[in-house]
């Protein structure tokens, strides 16, 4: 008889052994959590105890006026804050949908399709993932110049689209799809573009919507379009006002204030956005890999 | 209109690359050849770019003393401690969080995961007003009254703990993407493998990880490290974004981008900068062969 | 539906047409504001009740003159013993901008009061900006005689000083501390003599109830004490007027409105007579748990003295409307048909206990760190002990005594409004402090830092906590006069304000871009949005007029925009408010223009000292100009010097003979160097090298540094000494709160620590002084205190096509009369912290500084001593400061530590030079240059 295997992954109920592992992760758990709690309490403290003596975590009068002074800085300025949350809304709205599109397009030929320099790409894109953006400002600054792009909504868009880590893992998962399906489909007379539509996009949807959280994480918080590339005010993105209006204030009480507020909004989209989708993403990684 | 048609089919999977490739070509291989080819320059952004050949790479490394005391140093300190330290955390905590029950199994992944998203202001909000260097600061308020300490210290512009604190800083957001494939990684492995194993005769568990979890689960090490590591050394505004300043006191958390921000843009000298950055990219696919190395499938 | 949800769809219906008109409001022509108007009607601001008046001495025409510093003795014929308050009336001759003073004493009872003028807006019909958005106007002075009563400026009360006098000629002594005067009116007045309401009431008998309704608007005063108080605008349907597209001026802004003792009249008419209620329609969001007060009089008199310090409770971010009420009901007013003024005086004598107490507290605890100080050395061990009670008897019970105080002056505040006011939450912290000392009162000396010393010390929090307590912010949108309560709602409705948010947004979608037009010169500004408007309407009104060149000024958040939009065709003309280290880098790589190929540039500097071309300057070329300039010069206590016999230094050896003294009384000097945590700049570095005759460069020749130098050696050991051996404090987190409290009773300021003591520390008003800064002497007795200046910089890119546009800008906004008008409108719109300290020396004679100090910054920058830029500049200013660190931390020898400096400076030196290919790098000096220049013209 097998001796019944020492460890078990993915137990099914709660076993007295798990209590070992609640506890050596308790201490991590509280490192990494309080501070995001701690955000998230600062942001809705009133002003005399973000900066008390004793510090406190929890705050005993809740209050919206961290939020009220963040976009009320904005009031006295010509353009509202509502307005640079639109640019920021469209443009990330635009950014997700149009990645994930191209990231299935990209990976499904080159997962399925054989033709020359096919492995060529690959091993390229696999490279990319290494890629550091910081280390090229100045040449992404010339090239959107020579594209014609300078002070133009576009130039929030067009440079985040191409995500080598989404590629990959779209890539990857798609390598688990049964070539025998694509088969069927192709007999019965369906195009490339009908296959991807309709066949290995309902399929792939947890790295798509991997995809997409990653793509939405980046976009979100970027203010490199906005910092380089734009002048006009009118274009300008929310993560491009929120750096702005905290950075020279940094250690002033009401500073700290705006900051607060400003971190938590930029924060819980993206959190809420991955609770939400986790298990697919999960579910995407899981597959991913790189051999 | 056929004929269109036609050729679509018959060069579909270039138009369905096309998307992809025009935009990566645009915005990452163009750049990176143009910055390739103004490393071999000098370029003060304002004038034409002068050809130097091979001049600002061997300014790095023989005329460049701050970048031999303290920049690669610093960047290699860091990126050894972050990105394998980080890496085993992450396998750790992964690993850790398999032996669960679902639920608090996924409550603790978000958890763990979240830190990873957290953003630049908010990173800074936190730990700027923990390691404030007033008496108001969260940890200097909590040493004094524990009278371990009897002044406020300065932590994030003296010399002697900015690393530290870049480095616990940057440990404390690394579970990023490579953590949950880990975790789901070795959610995944196969349960026969381990029953197999115990027939075999293992009875430790630092065995059965070390012989069975690993091995299993090698693509998703790979891509995991890959992960850190990129992770690692796209983070770096953090010392000067923590500090206030560029070039941080005593070049105390200078890693290699904030030196190649100071150039570029404090000294005018982008050429010598794209040289930087060119080491920077050898530097992490160094790494990452180091990675293959040890994850990669031995064909 | 309610009349909130209608008007609110109706907005949001309009917004629709709009968006979808696509004509949206084109908003993009600034409109000019109105013309001036003629000076409104405003009665007198104090008006005593005629049977008060004891006495009233009138000068007639010419009225008795005090002189500046000087004093008059006028002989009074008191009636009766008694309590009496004074009356003047006078008229400043110049106007008063910074804080004036008079003292009066009599019977030797000395008060000081603040002397004001009749300021008033140009006009009340607002110019637009180019989005349509309301803009300040600008401020004119009425020469007027202004009555005021004696009140003591130094307390938060502005209730009548009150003088206890006996029956007979009395000597009254005016002395005016900062500007003459005319005094036309002298009345002494009998103290007490204010009705209470009850009193008031009955003495009207039956009344009608008044038929009108009167809104006054907060934002349209007729005059006011000070220039600085104005209208603000904020985004808030709750206001009258409002405006979802624009910002309308439609409060009285009280961040402006916050020092007591300013004063805000407004006028009205009243077309029935009868009885009518006081409401106010405000906002108090900066003392939480606090009031505001203010002083109410109707045409100058107090009626009542319910009317005195009303109290504006704390609202947040809401506005509330108050009533003025006398024991629950609405207190009734008699206006007689007519005009009418009311005038709102902001107080704080509720708050008078409180801040005195805190005040002497503070005094104490400030004395008792001094103290104990002495006792344990400058830096003390925090794990000695010490027996304090044998060294200090009865401390311990002092501290005790005053922790339990400041427990009772925290309960005291919370009777004001709330229990446990948040506003004095710095009171409970101090107590804190205090009882974490008492804990282990034997290592006291070693903690002085939770009593005395730095931040979130004892002493600090209670003076911020003063401070806070003395402030009185109050907005005022509209008062409402009338006799039912007022029914309009105080805060409008959600809807109206989503509704309102909506509409702004759907408005802003179809706002014009700003269009680069073709003619117009663009120039951009490193400076906050007010200056730019500001510079913008000076422009519009004074420069298109005369050249026909139209301007566009816009903001540039950092510089590094203007190197990076050379490569694009978005480059600026003209940029302005640099840092004086982008004209040289940008002109060496060619980016810039040479201004000395312009004509007029030699007269144009003449204005100016030419040291401050020499940052500039490669070879002949100039790529810039100063626009303002920073001074360093010596500022000290002349009570504390006096009190220890001390003269204000003139040499470094005067400095180290002086440390010794000041280190026995625990105080100490402040150096610039001591004020950065980090990198030290090299203007706290660098001037000791060249004072000392050394200098940067080798002579003659830039392409190696003279760091090392004996001459520089011998300088920079002076600096280093000084922290070394003679223990001047090497980090000094506030320079302001050090002076202020004794701490550091000398030391070199700059400009913005200057502007921050003469506004923001009342307490030591005329118990200070400037002087030159301290030099070296050399063997012909010659004393060196160059110091280096320059603090913002403007020029032309190479770039743009309409160069001889720009030069012409550049030579109006150089020139003295602008500078002059720019400084001064700054100062009348934003208030007294705006001091703009321009380079122009002709100009900055003329600008509102008080004449002793502005003759002592003028002979200091008559020592100005710029400092040639290099390519690699930057090297020597980290090299100085980590060599300043070796010498002082870790006792590395001085002629070590630049040896090393020097070593790694030429060799940035030479990369730097073989990048721009130079063999020999030389400096022509700046006088040379201009000299060439004003020959070629001519």
């Amino acid at each position: 008889m097998a001796k019944p295997s020492v460890v078990k992954t993915a137990p099914q109920k709660f076993h007295r052994d798990q209590i070992i592992i609640y506890v050596l992760l308790f201490p991590v758990v509280l490192v990494m959590l309080l501070p995001v709690v701690y955000i998230v309490f600062h942001a809705f403290k009133p002003i005399d105890e973000l900066f008390a003596f004793p510090p406190r975590f929890f705050t005993k009068r809740p209050t919206l006026d961290n939020f009220r002074m963040l976009f009320g800085v904005a009031e006295v300025s010509s353009w509202p804050v509502s307005l640079r949350l639109f640019n920021s809304i469209v443009s990330t709205g635009a950014v997700v949908a149009a990645t994930v599109l191209m990231s299935a397009a990209a990976g499904y030929v080159l997962s399925k399709k054989d033709f020359k320099g096919k492995r060529a790409l690959q091993q390229i894109n696999q490279a990319a993932l290494m890629f550091v953006p910081i280390a090229v400002a100045v040449p992404r600054f010339l090239m959107i110049k020579q594209l014609g792009l300078m002070d133009s909504f576009l130039s929030h868009i067009l440079p985040q689209l191409a995500m080598p880590v989404g590629l990959f893992l779209v890539q990857q998962f798609i390598d688990q799809v049964p070539d025998s399906l694509l088969e069927a489909a192709r007999l019965d007379g369906c195009s490339d573009y009908g296959i991807l539509f309709r066949i290995v996009m309902p399929v792939i949807k947890p790295a798509l919507a991997t995809v997409a959280i990653l793509s939405f994480q980046q976009a979100w918080t970027a203010t490199e379009a906005s910092q380089m590339f734009i002048d006009n005010e009118k274009l300008k993105t929310f993560a491009y006002f929120v750096a702005s209006v905290t950075a020279p204030t940094g250690s002033s009480l009401a500073g700290q204030a705006m900051s607060a507020a400003a971190a938590l909004i930029t924060f819980v989209p993206v959190i809420v956005l991955f609770v939400i989708m986790q298990s697919k993403v999960v579910n995407t990684v899981a597959h991913s890999g790189i051999k | 209109m056929e004929k269109i048609k036609k050729f679509l089919n018959r060069y579909s999977h270039w138009v369905l690359l096309s998307p992809f490739l025009i935009c990566f070509a645009l915005f990452i291989l163009l750049p990176i050849l143009c910055g390739i080819f103004l490393s071999f320059t000098q370029y003060d952004t304002v004038q034409a770019p002068r050809f130097v050949g091979l001049g600002n790479y061997l300014s790095i490394f023989t005329g460049d003393r701050e970048f031999m005391q303290h920049v690669l140093p610093n960047t290699m300190i860091y990126a050894l401690i972050v990105g394998p330290g980080g890496y085993l955390l992450s396998f750790l905590l992964a690993w850790l969080l398999s032996q669960l029950t679902k639920w608090p199994r996924t409550l603790l992944t978000i958890v763990i995961y979240s830190p990873s998203v957290l953003g630049a202001v908010a990173q800074k909000v936190v730990w700027g007003v923990i390691f404030s260097g007033d008496r108001v600061g969260y940890l200097n308020s909590l040493l004094l009254s524990l009278h371990i300490i009897d002044e406020p210290v300065l932590w994030l512009t003296s010399t002697k703990w900015l690393m530290p604190i870049m480095i616990l800083v940057g440990l404390w957001s690394s579970m990023g993407v490579g953590f949950l494939s880990l975790v789901s990684g070795i959610m995944n492995v196969d349960g026969e493998l381990y029953e197999a194993a115990a027939i075999d005769g293992v009875r430790k568990r630092w065995q059965e990880i070390l012989y069975i979890t690993i091995p299993a689960i090698r693509p998703q090490m790979l891509f995991s490290a890959v992960m850190a590591l990129v992770g690692t050394f796209n983070s770096p505004g953090m010392g000067v974004a923590l500090s206030g300043s560029n070039p941080t006191p005593g070049y105390a958390g200078q890693l290699i981008v904030n030196h190649m921000d100071d150039y570029g843009f404090l000294r005018y000298e982008m050429g010598y900068a794209a040289a930087l950055s060119v080491l920077l990219l050898i530097l992490v696919w160094l790494f990452s062969r180091a990675a293959y190395l040890l994850f990669g499938e031995k064909n | 539906m309610t009349k909130g949800k209608w008007k609110a769809k109706s907005i949001l219906l309009l917004g629709f047409l709009m968006t979808l008109c696509g004509c949206g409001g084109q908003g993009d022509a600034a409109t000019a504001p109105g013309e001036k108007e003629e000076a409104p009607y405003h009665g007198s601001w104090a008006v005593p009740f005629e049977e008060a008046v004891a006495e009233k001495l009138d000068f007639g025409e010419d009225g008795c003159y005090i002189p500046v510093g000087g004093s008059k003795d006028i002989s009074l014929s008191v009636p009766e013993d008694g309590t009496y308050e004074l009356l003047l009336t006078y008229q400043a001759e110049q106007d008063i901008v910074l804080r004036s003073s008079l003292s009066a004493q009599v019977q030797g009872q000395s008060c000081t009061t603040q002397l004001f003028s009749v300021w008033r807006d140009v006009s009340r019909d607002y110019g637009t900006d180019r989005y349509g958005n309301e803009i300040l106007p600008e401020q004119t002075t009425e020469a007027e005689p202004v009555d005021d009563y004696v009140t003591d400026m130094t307390g938060v009360s502005r209730r009548p000083f009150r003088y206890l006098l006996t029956q007979g000629e009395q000597t009254l002594t005016l002395t005016s501390h900062d500007v003459g005067l005319n005094v036309s009116c002298i009345r002494l007045i009998r103290a007490d003599r204010t009705p209470d309401y009850q009193e008031y009431r009955s003495s009207l008998g039956e009344r009608e109830a008044g038929a009108d309704q009167i809104v006054i608007q907060g934002e349209s005063y007729s005059v006011k004490s000070d220039s600085s108080i104005h209208a603000g605008a904020s985004r808030n349907p709750s206001l009258e007027p409002f405006d979802y597209r624009y910002l309308l001026l439609s409060e009285l802004d009280g961040s402006s409105f916050a020092d007591v003792g300013q004063k805000v009249q407004y006028a009205f008419t009243v077309e029935h007579s009868g009885l009518y209620q006081l409401t106010f329609h405000y906002n108090q969001g900066e003392k939480e748990d606090i009031p505001v007060y203010r002083n109410i009089r109707l045409d100058g008199k107090t009626l009542f003295r319910e009317l005195d310090s009303v109290a504006f409770a704390y609202t947040g971010q809401h506005y509330a409307n108050l009533t003025v009420t006398v024991e629950g009901e609405p207190a009734e007013i008699w206006l007689e048909q007519g005009e009418h003024t009311l005038l709102l005086e902001a107080d704080g004598t509720p708050l008078l206990e409180a801040v005195d107490r805190l005040g002497s507290l503070n005094g104490q605890l400030s004395a008792i760190g001094l103290n104990m100080k002495k006792l344990a050395g400058t830096r003390a061990d925090a794990n000695r002990t010490w027996d304090v009670e044998s060294y200090l008897p009865g401390v311990l019970a002092q501290i005790e005594d005053s922790e339990r105080e400041l427990w009772e002056i925290y309960a005291l505040l919370g009777t004001l409004q709330k229990e446990e006011p948040a506003a004095a939450m710095g009171i409970r912290q101090a107590a804190g402090n205090l009882s974490r000392i008492l804990e282990e009162p034997d290592k006291i000396p070693g903690k002085l830092s939770l009593l005395s010393e730095g931040s979130g010390s004892a002493t600090q929090l209670l003076s911020d906590q003063i401070d806070r307590l003395k402030g009185q912010a109050l907005w005022v949108d509209c008062i409402y006069l009338q006799s039912t309560p007022v029914t309009k709602k105080a805060n409008a409705g959600l809807f109206a304000r989503i509704a309102a948010g909506a509409g702004r947004f759907l408005y802003s979608l179809t706002m014009q871009e700003e269009t680069r037009e073709e003619e117009v010169l663009q120039v951009w500004v490193n400076r906050p949005v007010e200056y730019v408007e500001l510079i913008q309407a000076l422009a519009d009104t004074d420069f298109t007029p005369q050249t026909g060149i139209r301007v566009k000024l816009s903001t540039m958040s950092s510089e590094q925009r203007i190197v990076l939009s050379n490569a694009t065709d978005m480059a600026p003309d003209v940029v302005m408010g640099l840092a004086t280290n982008t004209p040289f880098d940008l002109g060496m790589r060619g980016a810039v223009a040479d201004l000395s190929q312009f004509p007029g540039f030699a007269e144009t500097m003449s204005e100016y000292n030419p040291q401050s071309l020499t940052p500039y300057t490669l070879g002949k070329q100039v790529f810039g100009a100063t626009e303002t300039q920073d001074f360093y010069v010596l500022m000290y206590r002349t009570d504390i010097a006096e009190a220890l016999g001390i003269q204000p230094p003139k040499t470094w050896e005067d400095v180290k003979n002086l440390m010794p003294v000041l280190q026995r009384n625990s105080m100490n000097f402040y150096l610039q160097l001591s004020g950065y945590a980090g990198t030290k700049p090299l203007y706290s570095t660098a001037p000791f090298l060249m004072q000392a005759g050394g200098g940067i460069y080798g002579e003659g020749d830039a392409t190696v540094t003279g760091v090392n130098s004996q001459a520089s050696l011998n300088g920079f050991e002076v600096l280093t000494d000084l922290y070394r051996l003679y223990s001047v404090q090497p980090t000094v987190s506030s320079f302001y709160n050090s002076f202020r409290y004794g701490q550091i009773p000398m030391g070199i300021c700059n400009f913005s620590d200057y502007i921050l003591i003469r506004r923001a520390a009342p307490e030591i008003a005329g118990k200070w002084a400037i002087a030159p800064a301290p030099g070296m002497e050399d063997e012909q007795g010659v004393i060196h205190n160059g110091t280096t200046g320059a603090s913002s910089a403007c020029a032309i890119l190479s770039g743009s096509d309409k160069q001889t546009e720009g030069w012409a800008f550049l030579q109006w906004w150089l020139s003295s009369r602008v500078q002059i008008r720019f400084g001064n409108t700054l100062q009348t719109t934003y208030g007294s912290s705006h001091a703009w300290n321009s380079a122009n020396t002709v100009a900055f004679a003329q600008l509102n500084f008080p004449a002793a100090d502005r003759e002592v910054i003028l002979t200091q920058w008559g020592s100005l001593q710029e400092i040639n830029r290099h390519p690699a500049l930057y090297a020597v200013e980290r090299e100085l400061s980590n060599a300043w660190q070796k010498v002082v931390d870790a006792n590395v020898p001085v002629r070590v530590a630049l040896d090393d400096a020097a070593l790694n400076i030429n060799r940035e030196f030479k990369r730097k030079l073989a990048e721009f290919g130079c063999d020999e790098f030389t400096f022509v000096a700046a006088e040379e240059i201009l000299e060439e220049a004003a020959h070629g013209e001519n």
